[in-house]
């Protein structure tokens, strides 16, 4: 029996069952009385438990028998805690490490301490008093809850006024949320305050009945309070994990924020200039710094693309009786989490034009992630026959995306960019997997939405190699931007190949085509206020060039004036207004000036239509 | 008596829609103002029982103008006007020590509601 | 009772309700979006968001104006527009059934009501059609223009 092919199956398929886990957990966090969630959580333990206990894992299939235990008191319940929740995630990242070991053929780490940590069941709780209407004086107070309509505009706020109000019937021994809460935002229509007071329930609740925006007021007994408070309630909407570290860094930046504030306010205090100014610069470190860690917490690793991809490879491998070995480097490589997100269905696609198209009986495919500057770039590689320029030429100009004269003089490489122009195909064949004429140009677009830009390149036998050069972050990234007909536009800078600025002489002519020698290479020049249907200005001294890739072709755009790089954050444009072609969001510079960001290719496909 | 009323705001729109629904129940608008210092000069002129606030305004903003007002007046009577995308302003408002607080467009029923609230507490 | 906010763009006087409405803004400066249609004025920088500006004397076929003076800003469930309008007046209170029904006048579309307030007619804006128009308009642009 070959162990070694069925372990790496076993661990492919836990990672598998993992993910899903960790899925699954992160939905229940917000619906924590999801049965199917539970379901589906209990049965992802099951399988892990059943296949470690074959293949004689023991300690793996130990934690995963006791992940099913607990589930299943979770289901008999009916709901799944936060602290459970926590607990499984724990759990599952104690799963991924012993995966670890028995990847890299060590023994098991113990689970013991862990098991320690299981989350106990609740005390039983007090029995219930009854309590007739009083003064609220006894030493614990009475909770008094709250619930605001549904179309109260600012009900954090509204919370703020009603606590202030209630320190006026007495003393506020605490709320759920707490002021502190209700300061940073936390919104929610319910709201719970533990009030000590000499007056009656009736008046009190008299006093409440002037709040219009009030929808329902109970009183609860502090027996029953407790009673409630175990099923504990978590936030709902998008959460996410943050590390204590990265606290931990939020926590000192504060500090040193608050002594910046205190330098600021003395050296304002004592006309300090020199100290003013160095307060200042301090600051701009500071805020450049917050601004880094802020990103921090969106980013996440492509670990977690990593399981389903090496899936898809094992069943197309399967499925085409190819053998197939998976590589992955630089999965620790990190990336916003919504780029991530856009990421997964390209790669799919990309690896199965691999396995379909490159790769004939036996190959590898490599998965590299690595940075380079404030850019991540993610390559899939094959070493199979690579890319055929003689068949993208003919295929070129069967669809009439070249002209004769031009399928001879195309290099290869900008001949490979082609494949991503919609309805372009070679496969000789529809194949179940890429099929025909969907595919690369999908894949580029989504690429391109998330700013950005893909690139082929192959050798004849080495095998073909896709990369993507993709901004680390989604909303702050870091454009060009360009003056045309007196108003300033960006681009990202991942979409920029270089910016020049040639004299009107180096411009030469083919037929009605404005060409440029760029680098021993002809460039067809474009005019942005052609392209934007503005009026032609008049000729320059110098031309300034932006050099771009569109339709997979390198082209020089010609602007007014090339302003510069900045960094900036990115608004999406409120709908209807996003569905705009050409533009894909914009941007207010600290001056208050906006500034729109071009999408160069949709506004070329916007031209050709 | 009659009770006196200052309105804050920087559009002529809202002033005049305030003063309209002032005016109505009976109470007399002693000051409009159109910015934050304008109002702390105001109120140091007329003290009235109540002043509505806008919370974004040109020069001094309605935070800090409040918050001037209550530091030479702690018992001044403040109701924030803002639009609906400020809820953060509010929140600082409400912190900063305004008694209540109206959300723009408002109907002329929630300005009494508040009204009525802030002079009865 | 419900509130209205009066508007007049080229010879016509529109109203809003006061609802839909979030502010009204005056002398902002417009900044230009290059791609966007021919009725998009451009767009104003609002609280610290991209607001588009809709030139409505275009939109409706009026001769046009200079926009930017007064705007308003509506409150929208899916993103804030602003209307450039000529003039804004006072906010009026009417009742309901002051209201009658608009006989059905198919080439004005952006009119859903029209009110009678004290003798003077006011045509209440439709703004679902607005942004209905708008969701065409968008979703086209490009493809007319070139």
């Amino acid at each position: 029996m070959d162990v070694l092919k069925f372990r790496e199956m076993f661990l492919a398929e836990a990672a598998e069952h993992l993910q899903m886990m960790v899925d699954i957990l992160v939905q229940l966090d917000s619906d924590p009385e999801d049965q199917d969630g539970i379901d589906a959580l209990f049965r992802e333990a099951h399988s892990i438990k059943g296949m470690a206990a074959t293949m004689e894992y023991a300690e793996t299939a130990r934690l995963a028998h006791h992940l099913e235990d607990r589930l299943d008191i979770c289901r008999k319940q009916g709901r799944i805690s936060g602290v459970e929740i926590d607990w499984l995630l724990e759990a599952n990242d104690l799963l991924k490490l012993l995966l670890e070991d028995i990847r890299n053929d060590s023994t098991e780490r113990s689970i013991e301490s862990f098991l320690g940590t299981i989350p106990q069941e609740s005390e039983a709780c007090p029995p219930l008093e009854g309590k007739a209407d009083g003064p609220l004086e006894c030493d614990q107070g009475q909770q008094i809850q709250l619930r605001l309509r549904d179309t109260v505009v600012a009900p954090g706020a509204r919370f703020m006024v009603l606590l202030k109000r209630f320190s006026d019937f007495g003393t506020v021994l605490g709320s759920t949320p707490s002021a502190e809460e209700l300061l940073q935002g936390g919104e929610s229509l319910h709201l719970a305050v533990t009030l000590k007071s000499d007056l009656f329930q009736q008046q009190i609740h008299d006093q409440l009945l002037k709040y219009s925006e009030v929808e329902e007021i109970t009183f609860v007994d502090e027996a029953e309070v407790k009673k409630e408070k175990q099923p504990e309630k978590r936030p709902s909407g998008k959460t996410v994990r943050v590390s204590t570290e990265l606290l931990d860094h939020f926590i000192n930046l504060t500090g040193e924020l608050i002594t910046n504030r205190n330098q600021l306010q003395n050296a304002l205090r004592e006309r300090q200039w020199e100290e003013l100014d160095d307060g200042v610069g301090q600051l701009v470190r500071l805020v450049k710094n917050l601004h880094h860690q802020v990103l921090q917490v969106r980013m996440v690793s492509l670990q977690g693309l990593t399981g389903r991809l090496s899936r898809t490879v094992r069943d197309l491998a399967r499925n085409h009786k190819k053998e197939i070995e998976f590589q992955v480097v630089g999965a620790e490589i990190e990336l916003d989490r919504a780029i991530v997100e856009e990421l997964t269905d390209p790669l799919v696609h990309m690896i199965r034009n691999a396995i379909d198209h490159g790769i004939e009986e036996k190959g590898t495919i490599t998965l590299k992630a690595w940075r380079e500057r404030d850019q991540v770039l993610v390559q899939v590689a094959d070493d199979g026959c690579g890319i055929d320029p003689d068949k993208i030429r003919q295929r070129a100009l069967e669809k009439g995306l070249l002209n004769p004269s031009q399928a001879q003089t195309i290099r290869d490489y900008d001949l490979f960019q082609l494949i991503c122009q919609p309805g372009f195909s070679t496969a000789d064949e529809i194949s179940e997997t890429s099929g025909r004429g969907v595919g690369m140009d999908v894949v580029k677009t989504a690429i391109e939405r998330v700013g950005g830009l893909l690139l082929i390149d192959s050798s004849p036998g080495e095998g073909a190699r896709i990369t993507l050069k993709l901004p680390i972050s989604l909303a702050i990234i870091r454009v060009l931007i360009v003056e045309c007909d007196g108003s300033w536009m960006a681009m990202p800078i991942t979409r920029v190949v270089q910016t020049v600025e040639i004299s009107p002489d180096e411009v030469q002519s083919s037929g009605k085509q404005l060409m440029i020698n760029y680098q021993d290479e002809l460039l067809p020049m474009l005019s942005l206020r052609k392209i934007l249907k503005r009026p032609q200005g008049s000729p320059p001294e110098t031309i300034p060039l932006v050099v771009t890739e569109v339709m997979g072709r390198k082209v020089g755009l010609v602007v007014d004036r090339l302003v510069g790089q900045r960094e900036v954050f990115i608004q999406r444009l409120p709908a209807p207004f996003d569905q705009i072609r050409g533009c894909n969001g914009g941007t207010i510079l600290g001056d208050g000036q906006i500034v729109f960001l071009l999408d160069l290719q949709s506004l070329f496909e916007r031209r050709r239509s | 008596m009659l009770k006196r009323v200052l309105i804050v705001d920087d559009a002529l729109f809202m002033r005049t829609m305030l003063r309209d629904i002032f005016v109505e129940i009976g109470w007399q608008v002693v000051a409009e103002a159109e910015n934050g210092e304008e109002a702390i000069a105001a109120y140091e002129e007329h003290r009235p029982d109540l002043v509505t606030m806008d919370v974004v305004m040109p020069e001094m903003g309605g935070i800090d103008a409040l918050k001037v007002i209550l530091s030479q007046d702690p018992a001044a009577a403040i109701v924030v006007c803002s639009a609906l995308g400020q809820k953060n302003l509010i929140l600082d408002a409400v912190s900063a020590g305004a008694k209540d607080f109206i959300v723009k467009p408002f109907q002329r029923d929630q300005v009494l509601e508040v009204v009525e609230r802030v002079i009865a507490s | 009772m419900t509130q209205l906010l009066p508007f007049k763009v080229g010879y016509e006087t529109y109203a809003l309700k006061l609802n839909d409405v979030q502010e009204v803004v005056e002398n902002q400066t417009l900044h230009d979006f290059p791609t966007a249609p021919d009725i998009v004025a451009g767009a104003i920088s609002f609280h610290g968001r991209i607001v588009p500006v809709v030139d409505l004397a275009r939109l409706l076929g009026f001769p046009l104006g200079k926009i930017g003076q007064r705007l308003i800003v509506l409150v929208n469930q899916r993103g804030p527009v602003a209307l450039g309008v000529d003039v804004v007046r006072a906010v009026i209170n009417i009742e309901m059934n002051q209201m009658n029904q608009m006989e059905d006048f198919a080439e004005r579309n952006y009119i859903s009501n029209v009110i009678n307030y004290g003798g003077e007619m006011m045509s209440l804006f439709d703004l679902d059609h607005l942004q209905r128009e708008l969701e065409l308009i968008c979703l086209q642009a490009g493809g007319e223009r070139c």
